[in-house]
């Protein structure tokens, strides 16, 4: 462990809140006073949480997913393949799943919502269906674009 | 009377006189008995537990200067100083186990005297820190830092002692935990093919501004570090903190997360059955638990909010079906169509 003797790091954050953590949910009065003790010697202060140097952000795939979807409800209509979609690069570098495949038919129905799209957007929805079958927006969604022609 | 003085007097006795041999040996025991240094060392070889090489030494000395000491008495002033020492080698390494083992800190040194009767406590806290640094590893790095790990109950506190220090804590210490709270924001949908209704939207934020954005929210915890908005669960309400924490959704608590060790745990759920579509989405733990069938889990804000989308937006599907209403822009549609035709043109038709 670096820095012990100041306290001040995140390794010693982690060990007050496992000893505080288990003296919340101990119920041996001996063996809580114990862990009482254990914490009361990392001098953190309430409340403070040390800043990690090596911190970075990293955004989920998720989070790119919903980003993705509420900037097609904002475009909503009026969005055409003219205008490109801001989120495309990130959705494209996304490893191969089920949510990524399903955001991929949503962009070629953007494009437009005639055979051609609508083929690529089963394509699509059948990969993610692949991925996880039982998924009800992927099955309705396959649904919708297999009876178009009906 | 200074039982060293008693000591002397009955040496000086012993030397100067014959006879009365029994009763002077009895007078000898009785001052031994009362003599603080044999107290003490008494005491700490029958209160306390000696371990490993350098405890049994320990115990075995102690034992022999009382033997040696009780077996004679007339040297008794000469052996008392070897004797104080014994006791005090014993106080000595008492005080230095006892401070490991109220030390925060991981250590890899011999505990070799333990007090008897708090072996008991000793223990039941070594098991919680083992659960709780679990739990903590599981919240905040998924199952990864924790696939190494054994824990037996059956062992002895040595082993316990060994295993915590030098197995979970470094472990616990190795995982980072995340610099950024997630938060789920239940959004309206609606556009071009995309089916109307609610979604759930989640981004990563500072934990401070996380803080601060929550603290006046009628919340309800999921575990330990994260929440739900009691009041946008039931009203419904968009665009605010609908439920936020750090790390992951694990099934377990504190206490009862050593069981992780020994037990599959889910870290992917099913999805929502057609009957269990026909209702609301329960809370986000409730959801967790059921598509889980039971299993313990340890489920990211990811897979949560995946789920989470499949039930809100599945049920919003089961809806518009039954009360034939367009999937995409709500309208109504007639027979068993799912949405508008004007939604998509076909060559094919």
């Amino acid at each position: 462990m670096s820095n012990v003797n100041t306290w001040d790091n995140i390794e010693a954050f982690q060990l007050k809140e496992c000893y505080d953590l288990a003296t919340q949910y101990e119920k041996l009065d001996t063996a809580k006073d114990v862990l009482r003790e254990k914490s009361k010697k990392i001098d953190i202060p309430k409340n403070y949480i040390p800043v990690q140097a090596d911190a970075t952000y990293e955004e989920s795939e998720m989070q790119i997913v919903s980003e993705a979807t509420y900037s097609l409800t904002l475009e909503g209509f009026a969005a055409s393949e003219s205008t490109g979609f801001k989120y495309s690069h990130k959705i494209n570098n996304l490893p191969s799943s089920a949510e990524k495949e399903y955001v991929l038919a949503l962009l070629a129905l953007r494009n437009g919502t005639n055979e051609t799209q609508r083929l690529d957007a089963l394509r699509h929805i059948s990969v993610a269906l692949s991925y996880s079958p039982n998924d009800p927006r992927y099955i309705t969604l396959a649904s919708v674009l297999q009876d178009v022609d009906k | 009377m200074d039982s060293k003085k008693v000591l002397y007097f009955l040496g000086l006795l012993n030397r100067e006189t014959s006879g009365h041999t029994d009763e002077i040996a009895d007078i000898y025991k009785r001052a031994l008995d009362e003599n603080d240094d044999v107290i003490r060392l008494k005491m700490l070889l029958n209160d306390y537990t000696f371990y490993r090489e350098i405890g049994s030494a320990l115990y075995k000395n102690g034992e022999e200067m009382l033997d040696k000491i009780y077996a004679m008495p007339s040297k008794a002033l000469d052996i008392l100083p070897q004797l104080k020492q014994a006791h005090e080698s014993i106080d000595n390494e008492v005080r230095v186990c006892n401070e490991l083992m109220h030390s925060p800190l991981p250590f890899s040194e011999t505990i070799t005297v333990l007090k008897k009767k708090d072996t008991i406590a000793y223990m039941s806290a070594l098991k919680m820190v083992a659960s709780t640094s679990v739990y903590l590893m599981a919240l905040y790095d998924g199952l990864d830092p924790i696939k190494n790990l054994t824990w037996e109950d059956t062992v002895g506190i040595q082993e316990m002692i060994y295993a915590v220090n030098t197995k979970f804590l470094p472990a616990l210490c190795g995982v980072r935990r995340p610099n950024y709270s997630w938060v789920i924001r239940r959004k309206r949908l609606g556009g071009r093919a995309l089916f109307g209704g609610d979604s759930y939207y989640l981004n990563y934020e500072n934990t401070r501004s996380v803080e601060v954005l929550c603290s006046a929210l009628h919340k309800e915890p999921i575990g330990t570090h994260a929440f739900l908005n009691i009041d946008a669960y039931e009203s419904g309400e968009y665009d605010v903190p609908f439920c936020w924490g750090i790390g992951n959704i694990v099934s377990a608590s504190p206490d009862s997360a050593i069981l992780f060790l020994q037990n599959n745990v889910a870290t992917k759920l099913r999805s929502p059955q057609p009957y269990e579509l026909q209702r609301r989405m329960p809370t986000p733990f409730e959801c967790v638990k059921q598509l889980s069938d039971g299993a313990m889990f340890c489920i990211t804000p990811d897979e949560l909010l995946l789920s989470m989308n499949q039930w809100q937006v599945g049920h919003e599907i089961e809806e518009r079906k039954r009360t034939h209403n367009c999937l995409f822009c709500g309208k109504h549609v007639d027979g068993n169509k799912l949405v508008c035709s004007s939604h998509f043109t076909s060559e094919l038709r």
